[in-house]
């Protein structure tokens, strides 16, 4: 199989809100840049793989509305319902495939556009049983939260400490929720969705982020470059029919690891860093146990991979589907050294794991590597 | 076989906070009772061919999606709509290839560019093609008035591939046509902006009220 | 790149109101098409690649995430893709590289829909497809944009309605012979002209109704194809292409990115004379003209669809069969099941199993499906 590198990125970075430009035009500068920093044009890529959801940028069939700002018209398309990982994954196996050689992935959200957002995602859960309760559907993250307190004995401080080391990242890049905070700060915030504070919970922001996948046969591959070495996903069960779950864990991760140790011979778990999206604090925590990271040591990263060095979701915002393309692109960031502050020394090797939705019990993870020319 | 619509009566409503009771009361009046005799004729079809499957009967929730967006336009859109306030028509020129944009757009897809040079057009063009519309967006619902709608092709705009008739390139709006009869539109014909009285026009694409023939 | 075969399809049956859910349906057809490969067990699934159009008709945001346990995806991967109408066939080449990438061994691909929730019905939905801020507020609906469409077409190649209303008893007539048809019939010209004007050129029998239905496909690597049956049909050939957004600024009269999208198709399936080498054409056809105006695309011939028409060469016993399932006017069209059932037809047709349909010694099919605003163009060419 041919191993597929990442060529080029670019971003339109996180806001909490934009007004002057519309998301097309967000999506045209990140591929504008990403164009750049792989010194291709257009006409170099042979096909798109966007990510996208209808209700979240409020029109039918948003695939429609996807090619003309990242150099795609009249080429192969493909649009991933679901978080941008997602379209990595489609886009990784396109190239594994030998279909084409060159393909651009996309991911955009405008959340500071959507007045009742609430409103849209819990039309995700099951109507019949589940909308009439008129529940805001993070309450789902709540009910998970105190199962994985209940699962695991851990103390409910522990998510304060996650948001704070999240939120104090951000503040070294300069992310839209990033501030110099103690989690003691944090644990005088409310409950939003009890055991969940206020800042446990990641604030919205709008994002573009594109990144160019090539096969190694079909473009000049320089001294250093980051190859994607596996991606995977699962799922574990259906969002409306949530009560079904295993209260606290994130199972899927599991599965999807296991495929990568498997199909590819690779080990998910000897990396030097994580980047997830985590939208709610709790989160990172269950993700990282299902890793085999001891939720006590990873926060003070002595040992074992640092998770989310770059803020995460909780201080770089909840993107929509595009968070998964944020913690992408963070990644490979780490891996070329070109994260500033924030930066991982010696990474190696990481691992992005993002989530289908904020509710869902279905996910993607990545592994990428460091990698000699 | 029968099929039940779940209606929110008072007795149910009752608890549940304003603004949510508020929504499951209009579900109830909006979506009504509607379709349960057909309903119900489907589910006897169904258990015939489905035996397996067979349903006692068949229960509709209604629910209505009411999500509100707040759109920011972008600069080239932004200024467009401006534009039509005042009765006129911008668009933006690609300085790479030289293609017309209207409505305007700040980025080229073809020469990947940012697009920055804005013109204004004197808004006559042809039609590029039309059909007629005896319907709504309810197929069961004639109009009462059959409505002319059209793609109109901005004068001087058309970039025409050599060796065919197949236009490559236009800029191009749909809009409705008026002051014409259904059965005298072509294709080709010379059309014109009918504008909104100044007094009234708000800077969105109603403002122009239809385009008619230039006679 | 690893060869991927069709070893087993399954559908429901497509009618304007099934009493199921959307993961009942999925369930349905799923279940289907694993009788289909001698009852095999869902276990030895890889994973779904599930397809669904609007997330509006079943009234769920994010509607792929309903899918997991009723396709049999629990701790498997399951993704959707959606490109409007185009996704049942997209459908069938993101099954495909997902099996020819190495990534999957079996692989299960899942297309429903279900357009009878939406009340009083589905078109309204349709107007969230439009540009919020240029279009919508013209109040347009869908068929308004294919009536243009259609119009530029006729104008093109002076195409007489007369001519374009023979898809549909053709298409409707053809249906009769299909087991899941809602719309099987046998009508005449005159019928579909004189049906209900809805949108001129437009009229009611020159549409596909809606429907809810779904389908499914089981596809597997060679070595494992061997394996499961002895008549597996091959995907040789696919891709997508999709066009502008800005639709006003484009030409209608000819699809280019459905030729464009036929012709890397055919690259990868070594087809170089597709009139002479295809023997099942399965193009999409939501409206009578389509179909030509879609054929005109894959046979890379602005104006050749409608004199093959009009020469009686799309029937079964002619050069060039189009359609034989009775397609999306005759079978029904629940978008994205539909597309994928066009997929399901070359499996049947190529594997020698379409019963009263079947087009005599076909080696070789092209099925193809369209969407988004008159923009993309998806195919699949497979081969026995």
């Amino acid at each position: 199989m041919r191993r597929v590198l990442v060529v080029g990125l670019g971003e339109f970075s996180p806001k909490a809100r934009e007004t002057g430009l519309e998301i097309r035009e967000m999506t045209f500068e990140a591929a504008e840049r990403a164009y750049l920093d792989a010194g291709l044009r257009p006409e170099d890529v042979q096909g798109i793989v966007s990510s996208g959801l209808d209700f979240n940028e409020g029109v039918s069939i948003t695939d429609s509305f996807t090619p003309d700002q990242v150099g795609g018209r009249l080429k192969f398309n493909m649009l991933v319902s679901g978080d941008a990982l997602e379209a990595v994954y489609h886009a990784f196996m396109i190239v594994r495939s030998g279909m084409l050689d060159v393909v651009l992935v996309d991911g955009h959200a405008k959340p500071s556009e959507i007045e009742n957002y609430g409103d849209v995602l819990r039309c995700s859960l099951d109507p019949y049983c589940s909308r009439p309760l008129g529940f805001d559907p993070y309450v789902i993250a709540g009910l998970e939260a105190r199962a994985f307190l209940a699962r695991t004995g851990t103390d409910p401080v522990a998510f304060s400490k996650v948001a704070a080391k999240n939120i104090n990242r951000a503040a070294l890049t300069g992310g839209p929720y990033g501030e110099r905070v103690s989690p003691e700060d944090l644990e005088s915030d409310g409950y939003l969705y009890a055991p969940l504070r206020r800042r446990h919970v990641a604030r919205p922001s709008d994002y573009a982020g594109v990144v160019l996948l090539a096969a190694e046969d079909a473009v000049p591959v320089p001294e250093e470059c980051v190859e994607l070495v596996a991606v995977e996903s699962a799922g574990s069960s259906s969002t409306p029919h949530f009560w079904l779950r295993d209260w606290g864990r994130a199972r899927w991760v599991g599965a999807a690891l296991k495929r990568i140790e498997s199909r590819h011979g690779a080990d998910p778990r000897d990396v030097d860093f994580v980047e997830m999206t985590e939208f709610f604090a709790h989160q990172e925590l269950m993700i990282a146990s299902e890793l085999g990271i001891d939720p006590g040591v990873h926060l003070d990263g002595r040992s074992g991979p640092v998770v989310n060095p770059s803020g995460g979701c909780l201080g770089n915002g909840n993107s929509l589907t595009a968070s998964g393309m944020r913690a992408f692109i963070a990644s490979v960031k780490q891996l070329r050294g070109e994260a500033g502050a924030v930066q991982v020394r010696g990474a190696e090797s990481g691992l992005v794991v993002s989530t289908h939705s904020e509710i869902a019990e279905i996910g993607t993870v990545a592994l990428l590597r460091r990698s000699g020319g | 076989m029968s099929a039940r619509v779940v209606r929110y009566g008072p007795e149910q409503l009752e608890g549940l906070p304003a603004s949510f009771a508020g929504f499951l009361r209009r579900a109830t009046e909006e979506v009504g009772s509607g379709r349960e005799q057909s309903w119900s004729k489907a589910v006897s079809e169904f258990n015939e061919r489905v035996p397996e499957m067979a349903l006692p009967g068949l229960v509709v929730q209604p629910w209505l999606f009411d999500f509100r967006y707040r759109r920011a336009t972008g600069e080239a859109v932004g200024r467009f709509l401006e534009g039509l306030k005042e009765g006129r028509i911008i668009g933006t020129r690609c300085e790479g290839c030289g293609r017309v944009f209207i409505p305007p757009r700040s980025f080229c897809e073809l020469c990947f560019r940012r697009v920055r040079t804005y013109v204004e057009h004197s808004g006559e063009g042809e039609v590029a093609t039309y059909s007629v519309a005896y319907i709504g967006t309810n197929p069961r619902e004639r109009l009462a008035r059959p409505e002319v709608v059209a793609v109109i092709w901005f004068e001087g705009t058309k970039v025409v591939r050599p060796n065919s008739h197949h236009v490559f390139h236009a800029a191009g709006l749909m809009h409705k046509l008026g002051e014409v009869e259904p059965s005298e539109v072509r294709i080709g014909m010379k059309v014109k902006p009918v504008w909104r009285p100044k007094e009234q026009r708000r800077g969105e694409i109603t403002d122009i009220l239809y385009f008619a023939p230039v006679r | 790149m690893r060869r991927v075969a069709i070893v087993g399809a399954g559908m429901t049956d497509f009618r304007s109101m099934l009493p199921l859910t959307s993961p009942e349906m999925i369930r349905l057809a799923v279940k289907r098409c694993l009788d289909d490969v001698g009852g095999l067990s869902i276990r030895y699934v890889d994973g779904v690649l599930a397809t669904s159009a609007p997330d509006a008709f079943d009234g769920y945001h994010d509607k792929g995430a309903i899918a997991v346990e009723a396709a049999g995806a629990i701790g498997k991967p399951i993704t959707r893709v959606f490109v409007g109408g185009g996704s049942g066939v997209a459908a069938g080449v993101a099954g495909w590289y997902h099996v020819a990438s190495g990534a999957f061994d079996t692989l299960l691909v899942v297309a429903w829909e279900k357009m009878s929730h939406p009340y009083p019905h589905a078109q309204k939905l349709f107007q969230t497809i439009f540009d919020p801020v240029l279009e919508k507020p013209l109040g347009p609906n869908l068929i308004w944009i294919f009536a243009l469409e259609m119009m530029r077409y006729m104008e093109a190649h002076g195409l007489k309605k007369e001519l374009i209303a023979e898809v549909a008893v053709k298409n409707k007539r053809n249906a009769l012979d299909h087991p899941h048809a809602q719309l099987g019939a046998r009508i005449t010209v005159d019928d579909v002209l004189n049906s209900e004007v809805l949108v001129w050129p437009v009229n009611r029998l020159d549409i596909s109704p809606t429907s809810d239905g779904a389908v499914a496909l089981l596809l597997a690597s060679e070595e494992v194809a061997k394996k499961l049956t002895d008549n597996p049909v091959w995907i040789e050939g696919v891709a997508t292409c999709l066009d502008s957004q800005f639709w006003t600024m484009r030409d209608l009269a000819y699809p280019y990115y459905v030729y464009l999208a036929a012709q890397m198709a055919y690259r990868m399936a070594k087809i170089t004379s597709p009139l002479k080498e295809v023997d099942v054409w399965e193009p999409y056809d939501p409206f009578t003209y389509k179909e030509l105006h879609h054929m005109d695309g894959l046979l890379g011939r602005p104006g050749l669809a409608p004199k093959l028409l009009a020469e009686g060469q799309m029937e079964k016993d002619g050069d060039c069969p189009t359609t034989p399932s009775g397609g999306l006017l005759g079978v029904g069209n629940p978008i994205a099941a539909a597309g994928l059932m066009k997929v399901a037809e070359l499996y049947f047709q190529l594997s020698g199993r379409a019963g009263k349909r079947q087009v005599p010694d076909a080696e070789v099919g092209v099925a193809q499906a369209w969407g988004d605003l008159m923009q993309v163009g998806t195919v699949v060419v497979c081969r026995r």
